[in-house]
């Protein structure tokens, strides 16, 4: 059960209906939400511009529209639970775009460790491209494919 | 030791100067508080006692391990600002001296609202009775308004009007600033003493003592973290969370090198990611119930970064001469008693515990405000009307001193007791009632979640259902 473990498994998001097909991570960058608990928060609905998450209330579980999230990553930085993630499977290549708030901060070019949602090192990867939300970096990061649901943290090596 | 930089925070620094321990140099810097300067130069122990040395459990005035003396008089370190040339020393075998009489220098002060406490939910209630137009005055014990607001640094949770994603600080920021502007006057270092029959409060305001008799008060005192008893807990290096996050968040002054953080309540979680951030060490969170307290979204923010969460353990003690060195934790059976051969040694300097709060209404207690304890809101707390008078016509509790909630509920319910002041004083007038509704309704909204459901069944027994 996730509240004696910590966090999520990939299987109960996928059952919670949470987790994109690859088809549509294959088309390109696309929002996953990892906000399983409700929450009294609906900071990542008001960011949205394109009104692709949806909140019932104040509480209840954000619900990303696949259709009209582009993957921009707004969401990602203002989550103030780290719960958003965007993932891409665009041209065959893995992409993971998370949030990082350590030192030193990240740029393009930067290599560093993979995580999972337990810790453990998935590899080494490569920082793509970086912007801030109020001192919250969004980082996408090169992954190989078949970890794009698996990596959620990265750390500088 | 300070820390140089930090991913979110900027750390001021102003007008360097030391001061005096024990005959030592001690470097500080402007708005630092004796005890952060002293923990930043390594200085753990403050106080001996005959069985042991304590050192600051609290950072915020409550526990009173960091007292020192100061220039011959007694004080707390952690509510003491640093000054050049201050000379600070451990107490020895302290005999209060009789204060000296000073004939005819307290002075009166009148005033509309009163507001003790200037954490959320005291600036909150100033900020809507400021806006009515009503003369109010905020009494705050430290030395900065913002209580515990100021060390937090992640983002809250909530919607736009309730700064649902702004960070802890800058909420505080937001509260002071906007305080400031509707005309509220905030008194910092202005401990309230205590409330005399004759209709007045004492308020020592630096070397004055104010007779403050207000027309109607918001008592906002927030909580108190709780202690827990294991061998050693007294030793320096095992403090509050928040103590640590008044050190490294408020201050920049790392708290510790390697640390273990006891209870997985949302604090632990949340000070477990600040201590990452400031550079130090997690080595476990540990957890006497078989299941994390807190989100689980700030579970997995420290789990993906290799944080181990222990449930179903406890801390069995702490170890060390001057101050700590090891944790030792073993895991629990049903009757949550440690199960022997099942132990873990930590060499750990920091034991952090985050396993609740207390609400502080000791003020409302002394006032003869009818209190009940409630388990679930934390403590003693006052009977209260929805629109948060307590028994006492004309004086309101609002946040933490009302019950254990979070900082969201504490704006909210300051809000609802801010507007019940101006009601009271200024008439039912429609727009105040309105946004008192306002106010009541997000409450209710806030409150809508599985982990406030504790909270819910404590306030039907405290809260005492009026026709207005
Ligand atoms: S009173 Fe200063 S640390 Fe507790």
């Amino acid at each position: 059960m996730w509240r004696s473990r910590g966090y999520v498994e990939v299987e109960e998001l996928k059952q919670m209906g949470l987790v994109p097909p690859p088809e549509r991570m294959e088309r390109g960058p696309v929002a996953v939400t990892e906000c399983v608990e409700e929450i009294p928060c609906n900071v990542c609905e008001a960011a949205c511009r394109l009104g692709a998450v949806s909140v019932e209330g104040l509480r209840g579980r954000p619900r990303v529209d696949w259709d009209r999230c582009t993957g921009c990553g707004v969401c990602v930085g203002v989550c103030p639970g780290q719960a958003m993630f965007v993932v891409s499977l665009a041209g065959g290549e893995g992409r993971v775009t998370l949030p990082y708030e350590f030192l030193p901060k990240l740029a393009p070019g930067m290599r560093v460790k993979l995580l999972s949602r337990r810790g453990e090192e998935l590899g080494v990867g490569e920082v793509e491209r970086v912007f801030e939300v109020n001192k919250t970096q969004v980082v996408t990061v090169r992954v190989p494919g078949e970890l794009v649901m698996e990596v959620r943290a990265v750390w500088p090596l | 030791m300070r820390i140089a930089e930090h991913p979110i925070l900027e750390f001021k620094r102003e007008n360097p100067h030391t001061f005096a321990f024990e005959g030592v140099e001690v470097e500080a810097f402007e708005g630092e508080s004796l005890a952060a300067a002293l923990w930043a130069k390594g200085v753990r122990g403050l106080r001996r006692v005959s069985w042991g040395v304590l050192g600051p459990f609290c950072m915020i005035g409550y526990c009173s391990g960091c007292l020192v003396e100061v220039d011959g008089r007694r004080t707390r370190a952690c509510l003491e600002p640093s000054r050049p040339g201050l000379r600070v020393g451990r107490i020895g075998d302290y005999v209060p001296r009789l204060a000296a009489e000073q004939p005819g220098k307290a002075e009166e002060l009148e005033v509309d609202v009163m507001v003790v406490g200037s954490g959320p939910a005291g600036l909150s209630a100033a900020i809507v009775s400021g806006e009515s137009g009503l003369d109010v005055h905020v009494f705050e014990r430290h030395f900065r308004p913002g209580g515990q607001l100021v060390k937090q640094t992640h983002k809250f949770f909530g919607s736009g009007e309730l700064f649902g994603g702004l960070r802890g600080f800058q909420i505080a920021e937001r509260l002071v600033s906007r305080a400031r502007e509707v005309g509220v006057r905030i008194h910092t270092r202005a401990p309230v003493l205590g409330y005399f029959k004759e209709g007045f409060f004492a308020v020592s305001e630096g070397e004055r003592l104010l007779l403050v008799k207000p027309r109607a008060v918001v008592v906002s005192t927030g909580a108190v973290e709780r202690l827990l008893p294991f061998p050693g807990n007294y030793l320096p290096g095992v403090m509050g969370a928040g103590a640590a996050q008044t050190l490294m968040n408020e201050y920049g002054v790392k708290p510790g090198e390697r640390a273990v953080v006891v209870g997985a309540g949302n604090v632990g979680l949340i000070v477990s990611y600040q201590l990452l951030q400031a550079g130090v060490r997690v080595l476990a969170v540990v957890e006497v119930m078989p299941e994390i307290g807190g989100w689980l979204v700030h579970a997995a923010k420290i789990r993906r970064l290799g944080v181990p969460i222990l449930t179903r353990h406890t801390v069995v003690r702490a170890e060390g001469g001057e101050q700590l060195e090891r944790v030792v934790v073993a895991a629990v059976d049903e009757r949550m008693e440690p199960v022997p051969g099942t132990e873990k040694v930590f060499d750990a300097d920091l034991l952090l515990l985050s396993v609740g709060l207390t609400p502080e209404s000791r003020l409302l207690a002394q006032m003869g405000a009818r209190m009940v304890w409630s388990p679930e809101l934390g403590g003693y707390v006052p009977y209260r009307s929805e629109y948060m008078e307590t028994s006492i016509p004309g004086v309101y509790v609002a946040g933490d001193a009302s019950g254990i909630e979070e900082a969201t509920t504490a704006i909210l319910t300051g809000r609802v007791a801010g507007y019940s002041a101006a009601v009271r004083l200024l008439g039912p007038r429609r727009d105040l009632l309105e946004k008192r509704e306002e106010a009541l309704r997000l409450l209710r909204e806030a409150r809508r979640t599985p982990f406030s459901a504790r909270v819910v069944r404590g306030l039907e027994r405290v809260i005492v259902r009026v026709a207005q």
